[in-house]
């Protein structure tokens, strides 16, 4: 950012107010999310998808390659498609087989290396990836949807828009693997390169280019092309469980970071004095596809479902009161958003995303302050008193539990045998717990507090001698210039479910229609709306998309 | 094609608590190795996982600074450094278990204490110096499998036995054919 032009900004939203798990179960896609700053990137940097390879036989089964050409480098996706018995179907990261495996490779593969792929990439976790190799995925179809297009197109028509709108996917991923997992690059080898710099950008864009693949595999066995809009419809699905969850906890600057760039946006939105008729018209008509998206978002899950018929009214009333006009007077926004202190979480966060979206010159810059490379250093030269008094100011969200009831730490997290997958286990009714993974970060911080001397004690010497504190002190000491740096709830206690967690993750991915399962798995769609290959720079993305 | 940097880190990080290391130990030993070390200092690290946890136990030498005896890098490195990083002139590391560890820590730690490292024999010398930052490694390992196969039994140390009730409410249904 060049600081000689950094907009005004408000106070952001204190972190007490922004980090609750209520917030973050709520949290919906804005044009910050990284699918949306990717597509930005992709137009910017004039990328160019082709398809090298098409080996593909009458049953869809074969293997392609898409190359997309990104700012000097090039990339493909490796996509391998199989026959999948229904019976091997399964979304559950244990499942062995897959309809559709998938690799990003750094360059143009050549015959020896899709033949070396071709062996590793359908074992997902079970083969072994290399240096070129930078995300590995896999994907089952969404049968019903899948085939009623392929037979649509193969009887001359095109699928019917009720059951596109009803799924909104060909397919569905369980898994996007980056960062050497099973052996892949490491992103520090590329996170320097433009265009892959962003968190997850690597991820991002190998979703993008499957859902493109599935359009392709659709029209192959349906023998003729789907219709444009259609296809810009359909995303690529995902299945999330609890492997998600734990990366919030273990990446406190950089969730600081990525919650920051949300808020400063907010507040430098929020700080205009006033806006132009066309912003106005613009935020007006935002409103109405956030309607309409809204009114098209069911899932099956009756608490989920009770929460978006209750935001659609909060919606259609907070609108009511909406025209252009009124949005355009002075200290309109700020005032109107000071008006929903009283409102749901998901309210507000619906209205923040709104507000964000149509104002993209004050807030896009932001995008590429997403990553943070840093981890918590510890400050050793303070004393305890003085972290203490920083426990003091930025923690009283950890000392409010008393981790003496049962049912404050009725949870416990840890690492299956199984599948070496996070779990979430019941402390008090399953073996296990004197294994937990260390997610336990209001417990450590009120421990911390418990033990730690209210006095001149370096704190090098008080950690010496109490090594099992240290983790959370320099977490601790990280808060008052990161203040969003920690969820602020207790994960252990019987309320929490990490679906809030999930939510809040895949909101950043830029992931819409939020269809939870159960307090601990959802699905979601990814990509939906986005320009498809061929309009990379000459459409924009689609915020909330509608059919 | 050897294994990715970020790999090691994870399995250092789950060997160490494996291990016994408290936590912020675990984590600086899976930094500095999979961020600045290089396959002899995976093999080191294994190793001295292998051995255990000991608490670090120092004394304060004279007002210039504190001494280690029979030092386990696992446990005094992150002291000493903390103790340098607190302004403490000089640490002495004797008899120390694990050197091959020593330049991982302080290069991983550089961008908030400058360290300078003399040793004699099986004693190191760490004295303050200017905080230089230094780049991590891109090159990836190729430790012997001994290695990889003593971190994953440490690692393994922290796994649970999945149950039924979480493993069927921890992902998708068993069949997903909609």
């Amino acid at each position: 950012m060049d600081g000689s032009h950094t907009p005004a900004t408000l106070p952001l939203r204190p972190a007490d107010e922004v980090m609750t798990l209520a917030r973050l179960g709520v949290m919906q896609p804005t044009r910050l999310s990284f699918l949306r700053v990717l597509m930005r990137d992709l137009a910017r940097m004039e990328a160019q998808v082709t398809r090298p390879i098409w080996s593909m036989d009458a049953k869809g089964h074969g293997h392609a390659v898409y190359s997309v050409t990104l700012a000097g480098h090039t990339y493909s996706l490796i996509a391998f498609s199989r026959h999948l018995a229904d019976e091997d179907r399964s979304d559950r990261v244990i499942a062995t087989a897959w309809d559709a495996a998938f690799v990003l490779f750094d360059g143009v593969p050549v015959p020896d290396d899709i033949a070396r792929l071709a062996a590793e990439v359908p074992q997902q976790e079970a083969g072994r990836l290399g240096p070129k190799e930078l995300v590995l995925s896999r994907a089952n179809k969404s049968v019903r949807l899948f085939n009623h297009v392929v037979d649509a197109l193969r009887a001359g028509r095109q699928p019917e828009p009720d059951q596109i709108a009803a799924t909104g996917y060909l397919m569905r991923t369980t898994a996007v693997y980056g960062n050497g997992k099973f052996g892949l690059s490491d992103r520090a080898a590329y996170c320097d390169r433009p265009g892959l710099s962003g968190p997850f950008t690597a991820e991002m864009l190998t979703v993008w280019l499957i859902r493109g693949f599935t359009h392709d595999l659709a029209e192959h066995l349906g023998g003729a092309p789907l219709d444009r809009r259609i296809k810009r419809h359909l995303g690529i699905g995902n299945a999330t469980g609890l492997g998600m969850a734990p990366f919030l906890v273990s990446h406190p600057l950089l969730i600081d970071a990525w919650f920051s760039v949300k808020e400063t946006a907010l507040a430098r939105v929020l700080a205009q004095e006033t806006i132009s008729s066309d912003e106005a018209a613009r935020l007006v008509e935002l409103a109405k596809q956030a309607a309409a998206y809204l009114a098209s978002w069911s899932v099956a899950d009756a608490d989920a479902m009770a929460g978006i018929e209750a935001l659609r009214a909060d919606w259609d009333a907070f609108c009511a009161g909406l025209d252009a006009s009124s949005l355009a007077a002075p200290s309109a926004l700020s005032l109107l958003f000071a008006g929903l202190e009283c409102q749901s979480c998901a309210l507000q966060e619906l209205a923040a995303a709104w507000v964000i979206e149509a104002f993209g010159h004050l807030v896009d810059d932001l995008a590429h302050c997403q990553a943070s490379p840093r981890r918590p250093e510890l400050d050793a030269a303070m004393t305890c008193a003085e972290l203490a008094q920083i426990i003091s100011d930025h923690g009283a969200w950890a000392m409010k539990p008393d981790f003496d009831t049962e049912a404050q730490h009725a949870q416990f997290w840890y690492v299956s045998e199984e599948k070496l997958e996070p779990r979430l286990g019941r402390r008090f009714e399953e073996p296990g717990a004197e294994l937990e993974t260390p997610l336990d970060t209001a417990r450590q911080l009120s421990a911390l507090c418990g033990d730690l001397p209210d006095d001149d004690t370096p704190l090098w010497q008080f950690l010496a001698a109490r090594p099992e504190h240290r983790a959370v002190a320099r977490r601790a000491q990280a808060l008052p210039s990161h203040p969003y740096a920690e969820v602020r709830a207790n994960m252990l206690c019987e309320e929490a479910a990490p679906i809030h967690l999930l939510r809040a993750k895949l909101s950043f991915f830029g992931a819409t229609r939020f269809d939870p399962k159960s307090r601990l798995w959802t699905r979601v769609t990814l990509a939906q709306g986005l320009p498809l290959a061929d309009e990379i720079g000459t459409r924009e993305a689609a915020w909330l998309p509608t059919f | 094609m050897g294994w990715a940097r970020a790999e090691i880190q994870a399995l250092l990080l789950r060997a160490g608590r494996g291990a016994g290391l408290p936590l912020s130990h675990a984590e600086d030993l899976s930094i500095a190795v999979a961020e600045h070390g290089d396959n002899a200092a995976l093999e080191a690290a294994a190793t001295a996982l292998a051995d255990g946890w000991t608490p670090a136990r120092f004394e304060q030498k004279d007002e210039l600074g504190i001494a280690f005896k029979d030092a386990r890098a696992l446990s005094a490195l992150p002291v000493a450094i903390d103790a340098l990083a607190a302004r403490v002139p000089k640490v002495e590391l004797r008899d120390l278990d694990a050197p091959e560890l020593v330049a991982p820590f302080l290069a991983a730690a550089s961008a908030r204490v400058g360290v300078d490292a003399r040793h004699s024999d099986k004693t190191w010398v760490l004295t303050g110096g200017n905080p230089s930052a230094q780049s991590p490694k891109r090159d990836r390992f190729n430790p012997p499998q001994s290695v990889i196969d003593t971190l994953s039994e440490l690692a393994a140390r922290t796994y649970v036995p999945a149950s039924s009730a979480s493993r069927d409410g921890a992902g998708a249904g068993t069949i997903d054919n909609d």
